[in-house]
């Protein structure tokens, strides 16, 4: 027992030293059960690849959970696609195959996050030229939609037969497990990738605390920058892992909120690219925004002063509730987002809160892009209105910061929840903004009836006036531009008869008049 | 690092062992054939659940497996380098346990013989 002990011991400084001096992973399955990550995390272990999918149809029942659970407690997460070429030999199977991992894995696949996996380990009975081009198919539609070279894992026997153009395509992670973290794989082993390899499986039998069983051991070859610059890193992520969210982005908040492992713990974001922070003077438990079904001890009489219906668009919405109202109880929700794309941004979303003048109340849309260090600027603001019914707030922002973030904070002594659904942020196109200029641009045209001779007058003398008069027949009889500067234009001269005036503001077809030409 | 500290590790390193999601499979081998990575696989019972046994990393010929040590001789090698059931072990009815790991797998970790 003694000596039992000594081993273990032993074994277990040699695993300590080794932790220390690699960047180690581990990779896992549903079956494993349960997985605490928080313990593997505390262990030195740095980075994990679950497992999403397998074949066509396959799911992970415990993918979403571990990929959800590894990142909040600080692990770089990755998923993995178990191929089965056995059972769906055809490059379109490879493309199914494909869409299965991706419906699963998609959402949590980002830069900065461990690469996905095409893990490639069954024996189809196809050529080698054939299962290069069915690995190669997969690759392609998981890069065309996450924009990622996926990495391939296989073995050595498996890696060496494979064409030499996917060893030029993506990076290899070989299955060697002999048990050393620090030796490199044998050339036999690469294959076409030799010397290259980017992760080493060394064991099938390791111990991890947090897992129960045998555990697969992976190392990372290079160092963690090598690894976080391999991942797309781009800056050190924060502590919590903030995501920002490309345009276009939208949700209804129909998902079950994740836990934001930032500073407030519990199921209180959307999704990743989300942060949920109080900033009132006096903030307590209630001053935070959930989904409205949430029903956390956080939350106390969730009823009293609730909104119906309950989302404009899908039946959940996000809300913020406070009880009892205190003086400034204030909670904010911010979005991390990408809005480096040159354009204008328009960002509309539907809003909900049916009380009158409560006092004080403010809803405020604000606007930070040193990634929430400030909040400058306030796009939207909301203080007095009641909106009894789900109404769509619309603007925009030329903000062009990679790592902006929108804020939606409310401060309320009110009795009633506070509710947003449906947003969308989006870049507008040239058209777009062109009508959104055009907005609020009033026409008239007068005298109607004439007697062949009127004004088209606008309330904006910015915009270019254009008009063109069409006769009954859908015939084109005048076309006229009005001169710079001016808000209206003087028509001539048409004879008697029925018209319709197309006006157009800066291009924009803005009115559209039906006119009555008389007695001339 | 204190050895009380050591030995609280070491027990807590234990206590996951006793926690591994052990699964049974009871039957015959059937079927013996190279699987992944130079493993091998074998299929058992009369559902075929096929099972992989681990080669044994301390012992450098490649020709021992990671379960328990009576059975350590469960394969044997050909003349032709492949692995074949030892003709000892051939219509014996086994109790198999096994664990899944991180690929999936479903790794062998202990057999018993039983009585038909």
């Amino acid at each position: 027992m003694i000596k039992q002990l000594f081993f273990s011991f032993t074994f277990m400084l040699v695993n300590f030293y080794t932790v220390a001096q690699s960047v180690l992973g581990i990779d896992i399955s549903g079956g494993q059960g349960t997985i605490n990550w928080t313990q593997v995390k505390a262990a030195g272990y740095v980075f994990a690849w679950a497992k999403a999918t397998e074949g066509i149809t396959f799911t992970d029942a415990n993918y979403a959970t571990n990929a959800v659970n590894g990142v909040s407690a600080g692990m770089y997460m990755g998923a993995y696609h178990f191929a089965r070429p056995d059972n769906n030999p055809t490059t379109a199977n490879a493309v199914s195959e494909a869409n299965n991992f991706l419906s699963s894995a998609q959402t949590h696949i980002s830069t900065c996050e461990l690469t996905p996996i095409l893990d490639y380990e069954v024996s189809p009975s196809l050529t080698w030229t054939q299962q290069t081009a069915w690995i190669q198919t997969w690759m392609n539609t998981v890069q065309t939609a996450t924009g990622i070279v996926p990495i391939l894992y296989t073995s050595g026997s498996i890696a060496s037969s494979l064409g030499n153009s996917l060893a030029s395509y993506c990076k290899l992670w070989i299955a060697d497990p002999d048990g050393s973290a620090t030796v490199a794989p044998g050339a036999s082993y690469l294959g076409p990738w030799n010397p290259n390899w980017a992760f080493k499986q060394y064991s099938w039998t390791g111990s991890v605390p947090g897992i129960s069983g045998n555990v697969d051991m992976d190392v990372f070859n290079g160092t963690l920058a090598g690894l976080k610059t391999l991942m797309g890193c781009t800056t050190t992520p924060p502590v919590c892992h903030y995501y920002y969210a490309n345009l276009p982005y939208s949700t209804s908040f129909e998902n079950t909120w994740i836990y934001d492992s930032c500073s407030i713990g519990a199921n209180r974001i959307p999704d990743k690219y989300w942060k949920n922070t109080i900033g009132g003077t006096t903030p307590n438990g209630n001053d935070y925004w959930h989904r409205d079904d949430y029903t956390g001890a956080d939350w106390t009489s969730v009823t009293t002063g609730s909104y119906s219906p309950t989302g404009s668009a899908g039946t959940h919405s996000a809300k913020f509730h406070n009880d009892p109202p205190p003086a400034s109880s204030t909670g904010a929700l911010d979005l991390y987002i990408n809005l480096s794309a040159t354009g204008t941004k328009q960002i509309s979303f539907d809003y909900i809160h049916a009380e009158a003048s409560p006092s004080p109340f403010s809803f405020d849309v604000m606007l930070s892009t040193d990634g929430g260090s400030t909040f400058p600027t306030t796009l939207r603001t909301i203080t007095t209105a009641s909106f009894t019914t789900w109404t769509t707030q619309t603007f925009t922002t030329n903000a062009t910061s990679a790592t902006s973030v929108i804020r939606f904070r409310v401060t309320d002594k009110g009795t009633n929840d506070v509710g947003i659904d449906n947003l969308n942020m989006a870049t507008l196109t040239t058209t777009e903004i062109n009508q959104l200029a055009t907005e609020g641009v009033t026409v008239t045209v007068y005298p109607n009836p004439n007697n062949g001779n009127f004004t088209i007058k606008t309330n904006d003398a910015t915009k270019h006036i254009h008009a063109e008069v069409y006769n009954q027949l859908g015939q084109l009889v005048l076309s006229k531009d009005g001169y710079a500067g001016e808000d209206e234009m003087q028509i001539n001269d048409l004879s008697e008869g029925v018209y319709f005036v197309n006006v157009y503001a800066d291009g924009i077809k803005i009115a559209t008049q039906k006119l009555l030409v008389l007695n001339r | 690092m204190k050895i009380s500290t050591l030995t609280f590790l070491f027990l807590i390193l234990i206590s996951f062992k006793s926690l591994a999601q052990t699964n049974t499979v009871i039957g015959t081998i059937t079927e013996v054939k190279p699987s992944f990575a130079g493993e091998h696989a074998l299929t058992v019972g009369k559902e075929n659940t096929v099972l992989i046994l681990i080669t044994d990393l301390k012992d450098a010929s490649g020709k021992t497996f990671e379960i328990n040590k009576e059975y350590h001789n469960l394969l044997i090698e050909t003349k032709d380098k492949t692995f074949v059931l030892n003709p000892k072990y051939a219509h014996k009815t086994f109790e198999i346990t096994y664990t899944i790991n991180g690929k999936g797998w479903k790794c062998i970790n202990t057999l018993k013989a039983v009585k038909k």
